[in-house]
């Protein structure tokens, strides 16, 4: 049990540098030859981003922290990026979050197991916390644009709290989305014949103080206790030392 | 042309080995399983199941397939978190081992059956049924609740038992 992955997926985890390396070539070359001015400009800076962590799957440590999240050796800042809500409009979310403790989590709705999973432990635990979305922002943005729009996503997150927020956007939107928080853009597999096919997320969620920083993760699987713990310290902006 | 094909030979033995696991399937009894929920599903069209399946006896079993009325098409999938953080799904082709003298949790986060192409609105309250089936068992036909979306912890267990997993390393 003391191992979280299921799979040690050396295959996969080869494919994901390929990315990466591919990734920060174009991106080097992009800006190169364009002079930075492509629509996802961080990307160059990919691995130098904070949020580059996330990659490293960091593990909560309670007994050291005094948090049920993991806590970050270096806090990311909100990211700056904009897409459409679900009402249609534009959202900026450094803008719109701006000093307001927020979760931020990237998935999508075909996903039938980890996000419903992670989105019901989130509205569950602010219930039992007693927080609602106007002291707590939930920001779902979805990973697969081609599927999710905004009707669909609007649906979706009514099941869990119709106080979520769900944004939505172009592929190129939700790259540039990722690669603000210094992810690498989601990748499409397993397509079936029928049209269908699953897409790659980051597991974790992230925790944005009202100090605009992220300092907790989530990983997927942190106990309803965890949560229920961690979330008004959050709200509070309590800082992890 | 009275030489007979090794193809045919083939056939036959193979037709002959077929009917002897059919015959075995026929004496063991699948195991018994439990719990069988799925989550009120937030999507229109795919949702998941939960069950615990239980000791299957010292041969152990493989859950190879399950098909419900209710979905068009059902797999068995696994939900694995890559050592880069990022979550996907993988279809498991080769089926779900049932360990002897353990059985296996189908849980939030790690193994489940994935119902696809919903064909019935499943709301919490409901029941359906699934037929499950096993490769020396034979099928097994469950009923699954329809629990809420939102429910109690649901953090998943063994895949995802991060707090867990740092007790473990107490000491």
């Amino acid at each position: 049990m003391g191992r979280v992955r299921a799979l040690p997926p050396r295959l996969r985890a080869l494919a994901a540098g390929a990315v990466l390396l591919t990734v920060g070539a174009l991106a080097v070359l992009g800006a190169t030859l364009a002079g930075g001015a492509d629509e996802a400009p961080s990307t160059a800076a990919l691995a130098d981003h904070p949020g580059a962590q996330l990659l490293q799957n960091p593990l909560p440590n309670p007994e050291a922290t005094g948090f049920h999240g993991a806590v970050l050796a270096e806090p990311i800042p909100r990211p700056d990026f904009a897409l459409t809500d679900t009402d249609g409009g534009r959202f900026d979310f450094a803008e719109e979050t701006a000093g307001e403790p927020t979760l931020l989590y990237v998935g999508y709705t075909s996903c039938p197991d980890i996000c419903p999973a992670h989105l019901a432990q989130i509205a569950g635990a602010m219930a039992e916390a007693g927080l609602d979305t106007d002291e707590l922002r939930v920001v779902f943005v979805t990973a697969d644009p081609a599927r999710d729009d905004a009707e669909r996503l609007e649906r979706y997150l009514a099941a869990f709290d119709d106080g979520f927020t769900g944004l939505t956007g172009s592929p190129e939107e939700v790259d540039a989305a990722l690669a603000a928080l210094g992810q690498p853009a989601a990748e499409v597999f397993g397509e079936r014949p029928d049209g269908s096919y699953e897409v790659t997320h980051p597991s974790q969620v992230l925790a944005f103080g009202p100090d605009d920083r992220a300092r907790l993760v989530f990983p997927f699987g942190t106990s309803r206790e965890g949560w229920v713990a961690d979330l008004p310290r959050l709200v509070a902006g309590e800082v992890p030392s | 042309m009275t030489r007979v094909s090794p193809w045919l030979v083939a056939l036959a033995l193979l037709v002959a080995a077929v009917g002897c696991a059919d015959d075995d399937a026929a004496e063991a009894a699948p195991p018994e399983v439990t719990g069988a929920e799925t989550p009120e599903p937030a999507a229109p069209d795919v949702a998941a199941v939960y069950a615990t399946i239980g000791d299957p006896g010292p041969d152990g079993d493989t859950l190879v397939g399950a098909s419900t009325d209710v979905a068009e098409r059902v797999e068995l999938h696994e939900s694995v978190i890559d050592d880069d953080g990022s979550a996907r799904m993988v279809e498991l082709e080769d089926g779900i081992d049932v360990a002897a003298g353990e059985g296996v949790v189908l849980e939030r986060g790690g193994l489940h059956v994935m119902l696809m192409g919903l064909e019935t609105e499943l709301a919490e309250g409901d029941r359906y049924e699934l037929t499950l089936e096993f490769e020396r068992g034979g099928e097994v036909t469950v009923d699954v609740d329809v629990v809420p979306t939102v429910g109690g912890d649901d953090g998943g267990g063994g895949h995802g038992g991060q707090d867990e997993a740092h007790g473990d390393d107490d000491g």
